[in-house]
């Protein structure tokens, strides 16, 4: 089941057809799956899909981009029963992705399915300049702090975000880098950029968080 | 390493790469932009050593002629690496040609920029979302409160009628008293008599007092036990000498089975008293006359089980649920203010015990607590 759950909804991605794409969703809630198994068990598999197509030359960089589209508006859709689902008074975190960089939906997907899990999570995205960003650190003083970058030309904004936020005083909370960029850097990309965790795959995101609170 | 294919010397002018890669996958001649990005010498190079390794697979099968017709999108490594450069491929008997498209770059840019965009838009709904969320939490609460404090008006409405009424008739009682006192001349025996119905009354009204007082604790958590090691036959005993008389006088043969070498129960004695004579009371209050009332005891795992078995006409069903609610009366309740069973489901629970009816309508009613054992 699980292998052919995304199959549907990624030929409505590769089609292009956003109201077959909502309407294939709606069919797999029907079935009975809940939020955390369409994120983990379509929209994931779909995006790598995708990516894969994209590698082989089957699809452009423009084909990429409407499947993206498509599947955020897909989440858009689900934001409503997300967050009335999600139980908050869990621990607190910021996400924003480095400064500039426009690859935001990895990140948002793991905010997404944290926010499922209990915590409460602010999702900035790429629109906060890093001076806006490391002033809203300041004042909400989440539990943890996310960064994302999937371009390497990005790491010198994460390095520039962690070492102000370092800099800054008060009670630090933790540090956490992903994304691919990160990946490719490397296991001393964390030690590198001044962070004190690097995530490179979204599974168990929240029990290995948790666990670095502890 | 130098020359190459000599149709390609006109192409140097053209505005972005051009590459001729020969059937060995080697490049065979360039136009030296991308030399020049690159920084190294490309012809002789093998043509995938150029690409990032997530588009080797993609390069390979532009060299084997398989594949779709879309544009070439390609990561090549180098200094900026990975750089996407997109290309379009025409082959002749010799070469692959590639060109590279000169507006792709304008076009994927504008197509990243909608994308971020599109992006923000969607952070923006999840942000609304999240607060929406916020509020339809915030205004559940609200109602939440707002219905507490209904109830606890209505609740507050059925306690100031059960007073009225259950003390407008004591205080009546004790008005006429009061002016037969004064009023009329009385054997001295008269008056005894008399002044014992201002007891009895004045008794009945303590003991509503004293409920209400134990049901106002009890609602805030402040009712609290003295307990200490009680044997059970003497709750028991005490509570056969309290209603002795009274069974007597309605015909009503109270029995009594306490088993053998029961252990003594860790309990507050006159409250647990209260709570036998409760269950006593209204198993002579609703019983049959001329039936009969059994109070039990025997041991049950860390607990003694007491029960109190009547041979009346039981309780329905539908009233079994709300026995042990506050101020709830049976149709056919003649007197109290309906507070007996809720306080002493109340103190049986403060002692760790369970208070439980089993009946049947018709079969009589046996109620059941439990006490620890001391």
């Amino acid at each position: 089941m699980t292998e052919s759950l995304h199959r549907s909804f990624l030929e409505t991605l590769l089609s292009g057809d956003r109201h077959a794409a909502f309407l294939e969703i709606e069919r797999v809630r029907a079935r009975g799956v809940d939020l955390t198994g369409i994120y983990l068990e379509v929209f994931e598999p779909a995006l790598c899909a995708i990516g894969e197509l994209w590698q082989l030359g089957e699809i452009t960089v423009a084909d990429e981009h409407v499947a993206t589209a498509i599947t955020e508006a897909a989440m858009a859709n689900l934001y409503r029963d997300l967050f009335a689902e999600a139980a908050p008074a869990g621990p607190t975190l910021l996400a924003a992705c480095a400064n500039g960089e426009h690859h935001q939906i990895g990140l948002r997907m793991v905010c997404d399915m944290l926010e499922l899990d209990g915590w409460e999570t602010t999702f900035v995205g790429a629109s906060a300049p890093t001076g806006d960003l490391v002033d809203l650190v300041r004042r909400r003083a989440p539990d943890v702090v996310a960064l994302s970058a999937s371009m390497p030309e990005r790491l010198d904004g994460i390095r520039a975000v962690l070492s102000a936020i370092r800099n800054q005083g008060g009670r630090r909370p933790l540090l956490v880098i992903g994304g691919r960029a990160v990946r490719a850097a490397g296991p001393d990309a964390a030690t590198a950029l001044g962070a004190d965790l690097a995530l490179t795959n979204a599974t168990d995101a929240s029990g290995r968080l948790r666990a670095a609170l502890a | 390493m130098t020359g190459g294919p000599a149709p390609g010397e006109p192409l140097r002018a053209y505005p972005g790469i051009v590459l001729a890669v020969d059937r060995d996958g080697r490049i065979a001649w360039s136009n030296q932009r991308l030399d020049a990005l690159l920084e190294v010498d490309l012809p002789g190079q093998e043509f995938v050593s150029i690409l990032h390794p997530s588009s080797v697979e993609k390069g390979r099968r532009l060299l084997e002629g398989s594949g779709s017709e879309a544009p070439w999108e390609l990561l090549l490594t180098g200094p900026d690496a990975p750089r996407m450069t997109t290309f379009i491929a025409g082959r002749d008997s010799t070469h692959l040609w590639l060109f590279e498209d000169p507006f792709a770059a304008g076009r994927d840019a504008r197509f990243e920029r909608l994308t971020g965009i599109h992006s923000d838009l969607v952070t923006a709904q999840r942000q609304l979302a999240r607060e929406r969320a916020e509020v339809e939490r915030a205004l559940d609460r609200e109602e939440q409160a707002v219905a507490a404090a209904r109830a606890a008006l209505e609740s507050r409405d059925a306690v100031l009628r059960v007073v009225a009424h259950d003390l407008r008739n004591p205080v009546a009682t004790i008005a006429t008293v009061a002016s037969m006192l004064s009023t009329m001349e009385l054997t001295n025996e008269q008056r005894r008599r008399q002044l014992e119905i201002v007891r009895d009354v004045s008794d009945q009204m303590d003991r509503l007092v004293q409920d209400l007082l134990d049901v106002a604790r009890t609602e805030a958590g402040a009712l609290h036990l003295t307990t200490r090691a009680v044997p059970p036959g003497e709750l028991i005993e005490s509570t056969v000498d309290l209603f002795a008389d009274r069974a007597r006088q309605e015909g009503v043969a109270l029995e009594v089975a306490v088993a053998p070498d029961l252990p003594p129960v860790a309990a507050d004695r006159d409250r647990v008293l209260r709570v036998l004579a409760n269950l006593v009371g209204n198993a002579l209050k609703f019983g049959r006359r001329g039936g009969r009332v059994e109070i039990r005891a025997r041991a049950s795992a860390e607990a003694v089980r007491f029960a109190v078995v009547d041979d009346g006409p039981g309780i329905e069903p539908r009233h079994q649920t709300r026995l042990f609610t506050p101020f709830w009366q049976g149709e056919d309740a003649r007197e109290g203010a309906g507070l007996g069973l809720a306080i002493s489901h109340s103190i049986v629970e403060l002692h760790g015990g369970e208070l439980w009816v089993e009946s049947a309508v018709g079969e009589g009613a046996s109620f059941f607590f439990t006490l620890p054992v001391a």
